[in-house]
Parts: structure tokens; C-alpha cells; sequence
């Protein structure tokens, strides 16, 4: 019983606990259970909720006996990245600095899962302050990958795409400064989004980059993905940042195919680099959409996309540098050496320099716009331009050469945390190594439903979401 | 960068950010940071003089209205 309880989806879940099928009880129990047995081995937890989440979990069950209707996500077990605020409740932030902070407040996208009745069962581990793409973390320990533990998770959500991947949980929050929902989605088989800047509110969550910083769901299937999406977005008045523009209902479209849908192939930047099997697995995935009538075209992007990873680098670097200056100062030695290396660099770089960054946004985003969605609804591109690394091949803390290894990973993410687009990771498949695959759809600002349209269509064709890790 | 420029860098740092960073890693930070100086360089100086910057949020708002605006 606990294995099909554990199979079931995010969205299975929910149906079945208020159908009365299943109790939230028995599927939180499975879930706990699971997360004692392989949370050491995986090293994805950072703190489990066990008994609050139980007794929620029958609360859940009885109010739901009594005829309640407690919102789509009712009893339903997730769990989150530790950067998430709860009120009362340390957030570590993958850190030794802040190993002990308790906040006073709760994240807003919190507040909206709690109103939608799921249940936070445990805070799962991610990068030291969500600074870095691989899922090393010198001061908590690298999260293993759950196909191959030998193999990074990709981060900075590092704990949320293992325990997603893994089946601890039915779905996980991320957050994505420069691809740390996609990178662990990918290298973990899982659904992830980074949504429209100012989408989706960040009170309440750890700051990296105020410009730059997104929050999304990672989640076994797109429809589980589309789900979350749809109750965390939209307005808050507890970041300005978000947008006023109503949220359009990605699980209304989700199953409408991609007939006509006109698809955009770029041949120039985001393929440079891409090793052949990654090639290989892109064009199957070209030709799949051909097969289900998407209109595919080639688009050529503009050529100052280029610097585009290197400003999210540096305008992250020196926000990140301006919010940790007095514990740069005071405690360098409480953080690891990647952490502490990223923040130096936005220490060394002039003001100017970072307010030139932010200002030729505008500009690049419209050659980016007219170039590529002229013509097109969404984009395809890698995510990653190669197989998973092993932890042990890609450990390279803060020695030299490691900002080079950091960009060539980020080639295709970071671009649309600059542009501020929605990029949603689905996972195509395997390497010959045996790790996930997984290609981006790109989107226009605030057309996420586009995106999971696509990515439901590959996905009911395919089913790549089906397989789980054996572990 | 060679050893007075590093020895440059790691006194500014101390003087304008009071920051001591370790001499390990620091001339290769001190690169990247300079690499990426260099080509936005190459990249900005035609920008509005007389402009006010918006905020990004707004600027993303407005494309996805015309894009509705078009269908």
C-alpha cells in the first residue's frame, strides 16, 4: 500500500484524499517514512516536521469527514528549499551563519500552500545561501542525486529536486536566480519552472538577488507543476515587485496539444556547446513536436544574449556582496569558499558597472523579444549542455577556474533570469550514463500556460514524467 | 595579474569595502570581474541620456499586454 501511495502524483493526491479514497494520514505517514529511510543517504533534509505534519495530516482527514472543502492541495505532503520563512521555525539557508535563524515571518508562497491546505512536512537542504548551480555545499554536504548518488542534484534547490525526485514528497518550491530550479529539475528527472519575474511573490523568502531572484515548484508531472504554479502567482502586496496582471489559469489549456503551436528552434547561441548527445536528444524532441503538429521554426537570437549570463553573474554577485557585506566582514570564515569567492567578486566590481547591468536589461530584451517571438509562441533549448556530472568531476569549491565552470553551466539559464522569461525544465529522457535529460521551453513575460500546454503535450506523448528512480 | 596589482587590489578592497579576502582565488575573481567590465563597455555608452530606468516588472507588463493587445 505505502509503494502506491508513494507513486500517486501531486495531483492523484489531492483527488484521492477528498475523494476519500486515501487518508492524508496514511500517504503523510508513507512519505515520512520514506524521508527517515533515504533522507540521510540522499542528504536531503534539513529539518523533518514529523510529528506536526501527522497531526495535520488528521486534522485534515477529519475535517475533510465533516465535509470540508480545504482548497486543491488538501493534506497533500510537500516540503520546501530552507529558504522558505515559517514564522517560529529556523530557515538555514544551507548556511553556517544562518543555521540558527528563526524568523518572525512567513514566506507569502507559504501562507498561499497553507491556504490551499497542503501540508510542509520537512525544510530540505539546498546551496549555501542559493549560491551555486551544482547542489556542492561545503558547509551541510553535497545532496545526492537519487538516479546515481555518485551524481550531482545541479542547485541551488538541490534538496527539492531530490526529494521530489525520490518521492519523499509530492512536490517542492525552489527558488531561481540563475537557474536553480531548472539545474536540479534536470540533473533530477523532474518538472521545474523559473516563472516570470514578479509572477510569483518573494516575501518572505531569503534574498540573493532582488532583480533577479524568482520562486517555482518542482514536481514529478507538468500537471502537479501547473497546479502549484496556479496557487502561488500572482499579486502580493508584500513584494512590490510582483505584478498586477490576473494570473491566467495554466491548468485551463493544459491539455489543448500544440497543434498549430509555433515553436521556435534558435540556431545560434544556445546550441554552442551542446555535446552530441545532448544534440541528439534535442532534435528527438524537435521531431516529437513536429509529429504533434507544433509549427517548428528556426530563429536566429540576437548577439548581445551573449553577455547576458555573464550580467546575471555579476548583478547577482553584487547584490549578493551588498546583502552579505557585514558577515563578509565580520564572519568570512563561517561560509564556503564558492559562497564566499561569488560575493568577493561583486565587492570587486565598480557601482557603475552593476547599474549598466541592470540598464541595458530593457534594451536586450526587446532585440530579444522582436527576434524571437515575432514569430514564435515559445523557444526550445537545452538546459544543460551535457550529461550530469558526478559530484566528485564538478567539486571545484572556490579554486580557480570555478566562475568559468559556473558560466559555461549556466549558458542557457541565466539568460532568462536577465531577460526575466519564464523557462520551464521537462525532462526528455536518459544519457548513456544513466541521468535524466531534459530540454527548456521558453516563454513569453507572463505565459506560463503556453509552456505547460507544450510541456503536457510532450509529456502525454512520451511519458517522460513515468519513470521513477530505483532506490 | 601580477603580484603589485594583486597587492593593489587587496589594499582597495580593504580600504573601500573592508573586506580581506585570501590572495588564493582573488586574481581570478579580480578577472572575471574585470572581463565582464571590459565588454559592457563595449555594450552600453548608447543609452538614453535624459531617461528615466523603469521598474522591470513593468517593462515585462508591457509585452505581455501587447501581446494580448495582438492576439
Amino acid at each position: 500500500m505505502a509503494d502506491e501511495l508513494l507513486a500517486l502524483s501531486l495531483t492523484e493526491t489531492a483527488a484521492a484524499i477528498k475523494g476519500g479514497k486515501i487518508s492524508s494520514e496514511e500517504v503523510t505517514s508513507a512519505c515520512l517514512i520514506r524521508a527517515d529511510a533515504l533522507g540521510g543517504k540522499l542528504n536531503c533534509i534539513a529539518g523533518l516536521n514529523a510529528d506536526a505534519a501527522l497531526a495535520a495530516a488528521k486534522a485534515t482527514d477529519s475535517k475533510i469527514s465533516k465535509g470540508n472543502d480545504l482548497g486543491p492541495l488538501a493534506g497533500v505532503p510537500l516540503a520546501h528549499k530552507d529558504m522558505f520563512y515559517r514564522q517560529g521555525r529556523i530557515s538555514g539557508c544551507g548556511s553556517k551563519i544562518r543555521a540558527d535563524f528563526i524568523p518572525d515571518q512567513t514566506a507569502s508562497v507559504l501562507s498561499r500552500l497553507d491556504a490551499a491546505g497542503a501540508l510542509d512536512i520537512a525544510r530540505l537542504n539546498m546551496v549555501e545561501f542559493a549560491l551555486g548551480v551544482t547542489g556542492h555545499n561545503e558547509i551541510t554536504g553535497p545532496v545526492r542525486n537519487p538516479w546515481n548518488m555518485d551524481h550531482i542534484t545541479g542547485g541551488s534547490s538541490s534538496g527539492s529536486g531530490a526529494s521530489v525526485a525520490a518521492g519523499l514528497v509530492k512536490g517542492a518550491l525552489g527558488s531561481d536566480t540563475g537557474g536553480s530550479i531548472r539545474f536540479p529539475a534536470a540533473c533530477c528527472g523532474v518538472v521545474g519552472l523559473k516563472p516570470t519575474y514578479g509572477r510569483v511573490s518573494r516575501f518572505g523568502a531569503m534574498p540573493l538577488s532582488y532583480s533577479l531572484d524568482t520562486i517555482g515548484p518542482l514536481t514529478r508531472t507538468v500537471t502537479d507543476n501547473a497546479l502549484m504554479f496556479k496557487i502561488i502567482a500572482g499579486f502580493d502586496a508584500g513584494d512590490p515587485t510582483t505584478s498586477g496582471l490576473s494570473v491566467t489559469d495554466p491548468l485551463k489549456t493544459l491539455e489543448d496539444g500544440t497543434e498549430g503551436l509555433r515553436l521556435g528552434v534558435p540556431e545560434n547561441y544556445f546550441w554552442d556547446g551542446a555535446d552530441a548527445e545532448i544534440r541528439a536528444m534535442l532534435e528527438e524532441t524537435v521531431d516529437t513536436y513536429r509529429r504533434l503538429g507544433a509549427q517548428i521554426t528556426s530563429v536566429s537570437v540576437p548577439g548581445s544574449i551573449d553577455i547576458t549570463n555573464a550580467l546575471t553573474s555579476l548583478i547577482t554577485s553584487c547584490e549578493g556582496a551588498a546583502l552579505h557585506g557585514h558577515w563578509m566582514r565580520e564572519r568570512p570564515e563561517d561560509y564556503g569558499r564558492q559562497t564566499l569567492g561569488r560575493l568577493t567578486m561583486g565587492a570587486l566590481t565598480p557601482a557603475a558597472n552593476y547599474i549598466q547591468a541592470l540598464a541595458l536589461r530593457d534594451r536586450i530584451l526587446s532585440q530579444f523579444m522582436d527576434a524571437a517571438f515575432s514569430t514564435t509562441d515559445a523557444l526550445l533549448t537545452p538546459v544543460m549542455m551535457g550529461p550530469v556530472p558526478t559530484i566528485a568531476s564538478s567539486d571545484l569549491a572556490g579554486n580557480p577556474g570555478f566562475a568559468d565552470f559556473i558560466t559555461a553551466m549556466g549558458h542557457c539559464t541565466r539568460p532568462m533570469n536577465y531577460l526575466g522569461l519564464p523557462g520551464l525544465s521537462v525532462p526528455s529522457g536518459f544519457s548513456d550514463n544513466g541521468l535524466p535529460t531534459s530540454f527548456q521551453l521558453i516563454g513569453r513575460p507572463f505565459d506560463e500556460a503556453t509552456l505547460y500546454r507544450a510541456a503536457r503535450a510532450y509529456e502525454r506523448e512520451t511519458g517522460c514524467t513515468d519513470k521513477t528512480p530505483a532506490l | 595579474m601580477n603580484d603589485d596589482a594583486l597587492k593593489a587590489t587587496k589594499e582597495w578592497m580593504k580600504r573601500f569595502q573592508g573586506l580581506s579576502p585570501d590572495a588564493d582565488g582573488l586574481d581570478d575573481l579580480a578577472q572575471a570581474a574585470e572581463k565582464v567590465g571590459g565588454r559592457l563597455r563595449g555594450l552600453s555608452g548608447a543609452e538614453p541620456f535624459g531617461g528615466q530606468p523603469s521598474p522591470f516588472t513593468k517593462i515585462l507588463e508591457s509585452y505581455a499586454q501587447k501581446n494580448k493587445k495582438n492576439g
